[in-house]
């Protein structure tokens, strides 16, 4: 565990990450703190105008929107809506898709095909317009809608756990663990799952910025959190339209801000993918060799 | 093969019956009464009553359902609340814009993606590997509608490579289909690189590097084809992804697809059609899932399909 936890804290890409998490984590925790001003306050001029599309300066890091509005502090906000619902969802699906995935996996036969036809199903639908739909059908509602959310990108990683299990299941040392007596949870838990986390933890990587990233589609179509509460999609799809106008700032700091969160999520995975899965990288330093 | 293919087909037709259920299900659950939407805010309760008699709504669940599965089988989904249209035509006719979107995405996507995977796998620790991971990890990371938005900024405004957004020809669909395909062949580049690196530490490729064969043999006939399942199984969500991500896009670029279709009917709570347009795209997708799961014999013969137990 020692050799663990310090072959993570040597892995830059990893530590790199971590800082990019735990910098944007803590902004949004303490958001009131590191903003000058409430992000939908009017700021206003002292001879009575509004404080509009003003470019990056001293005062407004990343500018002013067209109402007003210190889009530092907006950014800053919105990455607790983008965290909120990227930690629930992807807590939700990594539960019900790596049990049912497993599962079917191992156990072949009905619980496969069960699963896998729960999974097809689930599966077949496109994304973002099966929660879309969700939203014209359902009474509004967030956090139902992001539960639902959770719930349905399940399939995912359902899928790859199964076809992993599939490709782990015929090795040796499953077999092995299955004739000293192994019950099958016990082979699942102490033999499988290990062995095939390094794939589950990217997906769950991808899957984490890939929900923060749906949360931003739907903001920039119109569908996420509700204005004035800030959020990163909704922010690029209103400095859209100021863009040609020369207002870039509004687009383009909401923007990087879903980037370096996502970016920091996906350095994360991958560092603990190398940290615990040695033997991928033993097979990475063979090929280095030859 | 053979049986593992019929079996596979079999295996379809349960999905099918599963997405109309859910399709049906989410319809069933709206709040409100449908017949009081297309009637409108001021219509008397006779006209509901009308309406709802008209639609099939008084009648038992189970028999909307069998009637439900009747028309998606005949391919009648109903009238739009809009224009009163029929749905399939509705749908048909923005269809063809965003199949021509997804297809030349996924394939820009899986050729480059492989592509990237593969170079930087192999030329392990090298400045293309280091760049090839950048590379993948920002397009990975950056939303696809901001992408769009700098494209645009790059190729309309500042370059004018590109004449501008909207539907007008086959340059149009160039930043659209750039943007529909940066994260998906991000995601390929890693998964084939990350599968590639594991590939190449097993017994059987120093075995082959010990024959003498070539390295592109090596690499390109022993390596990728056994690092492929997980990039076959990306690959076919792909077009999943990319007709949901279409929508983004589509309203990004001004283009009258699907996607576009879709915003519109969910912006006027045209039921029909977003009800409509989720089964399609979903039964789409049940194909391409079919197609995805029976190219796996051909990557890894060993692994046993349908779960009847691995020494079958």
């Amino acid at each position: 565990m020692e050799n663990t936890w310090s072959r993570f804290l040597r892995n830059k890409p990893a530590m790199a990450g971590l800082f990019l998490v735990a910098a944007i984590t803590l902004a949004a925790v303490f958001a009131p703190y590191i903003t000058r001003y409430h992000p939908t306050e009017q700021l206003i001029w002292t001879e009575g105008s509004k404080v509009q599309l003003v470019p990056p300066c001293g005062r407004f890091w990343f500018g002013t929107d067209i109402y007003g509005r210190d889009v530092f502090s907006r950014v800053v906000y919105g990455a607790r809506t983008s965290l909120l619902i990227g930690t629930a969802s992807t807590v939700i699906s990594l539960a019900i898709g790596v049990t049912l995935g497993a599962l079917a996996g191992y156990y072949g036969g009905v619980v496969d095909d069960i699963v896998s036809w729960l999974a097809n199903v689930f599966f077949a639908f496109p994304f973002i317009l099966f929660v879309l739909a969700l939203v014209a059908y359902l009474p509004p509602g967030l956090p139902l809608m992001y539960a639902a959310i959770g719930i349905v990108n399940w399939a995912g990683v359902a899928r790859l756990v199964r076809g992993q299990v599939l490709s782990v299941r015929e090795k040796e040392y499953v077999e092995a663990a299955e004739a000293l007596g192994g019950s099958g949870a016990r082979v699942i838990l102490r033999h499988i799952l290990p062995n095939i986390m390094a794939p589950v933890l990217v997906q769950a990587t991808l899957g984490m910025g890939g929900i923060i990233m749906l949360e931003s589609s739907l903001s920039f179509l119109g569908f996420g959190i509700q204005p004035p509460t800030p959020s990163w999609g909704y922010e690029i799809d209103q400095g859209r339209q100021y863009l040609l106008a020369g207002a870039w700032w509004w687009s383009v700091f909401p923007g990087m801000a879903i980037m370096a969160l996502v970016l920091g999520f996906n350095l994360l995975g991958d560092g603990l993918r190398d940290v615990l899965d040695p033997r991928t990288e033993a097979g990475e330093r063979r090929w280095g060799r030859g | 093969m053979v049986i593992y293919t019929i079996k596979r087909l079999l295996a379809a037709v349960p999905v099918v019956i599963g997405v109309i259920a859910v399709v049906f299900i989410l319809t069933s659950i709206v709040p409100g009464d449908p017949a009081r939407i297309i009637a409108g805010k001021t219509a008397d309760p006779e006209t509901i009553q009308r309406i709802r008699e008209e639609l099939g709504l008084d009648r038992p669940l189970w028999e909307q359902f069998t009637d439900f599965f009747k028309g998606v089988l005949t391919f009648d989904l109903g009238r739009s609340y809009r224009n009163n249209r029929p749905v399939t035509q509705v749908i048909m006719e923005r269809l063809p814009l965003t199949a021509k979107l997804a297809v030349s995405s996924t394939a820009l996507a899986v050729v480059a993606g492989v592509s990237l995977g593969v170079v930087s796998a192999v030329k392990k620790d090298f400045m293309l590997d280091h760049g090839g991971r950048v590379l993948a990890l920002l397009g990975i990371s950056a939303p696809s509608f901001w992408i769009g938005l700098m494209l645009i900024l790059l190729f309309c405004v500042k370059l004018r490579w590109i004449p501008g957004t909207g539907d007008g020809g086959w340059m149009y669909l160039v930043l659209p289909v750039i943007t529909l395909a940066i994260r998906p062949a991000a995601f390929i580049a890693r998964l084939t690189r990350s599968g590639m690196l594991e590939v190449l530490g097993q017994d059987y490729i120093r075995t082959a590097w010990a024959k003498g064969l070539p390295g592109r043999a090596v690499v390109l006939g022993h390596a990728l084809k056994n690092a492929m399942i997980p990039v076959v199984t990306v690959a076919g969500t792909c077009m999943a992804e990319m007709m949901g991500g279409a929508i983004v896009v589509e309203k990004l670029f001004s283009l009258p697809g699907i996607g576009r279709l879709g915003l519109e009917a969910i912006l006027a709570r045209d039921f029909p059609v977003i009800r409509g347009q989720v089964l399609l795209l979903a039964l789409v997708f049940v194909a391409a899932n079919l197609l995805v799961d029976l190219t796996y014999p051909l990557f890894d013969p060993r692994i046993k399909y349908g779960g009847k137990g691995r020494h079958e």
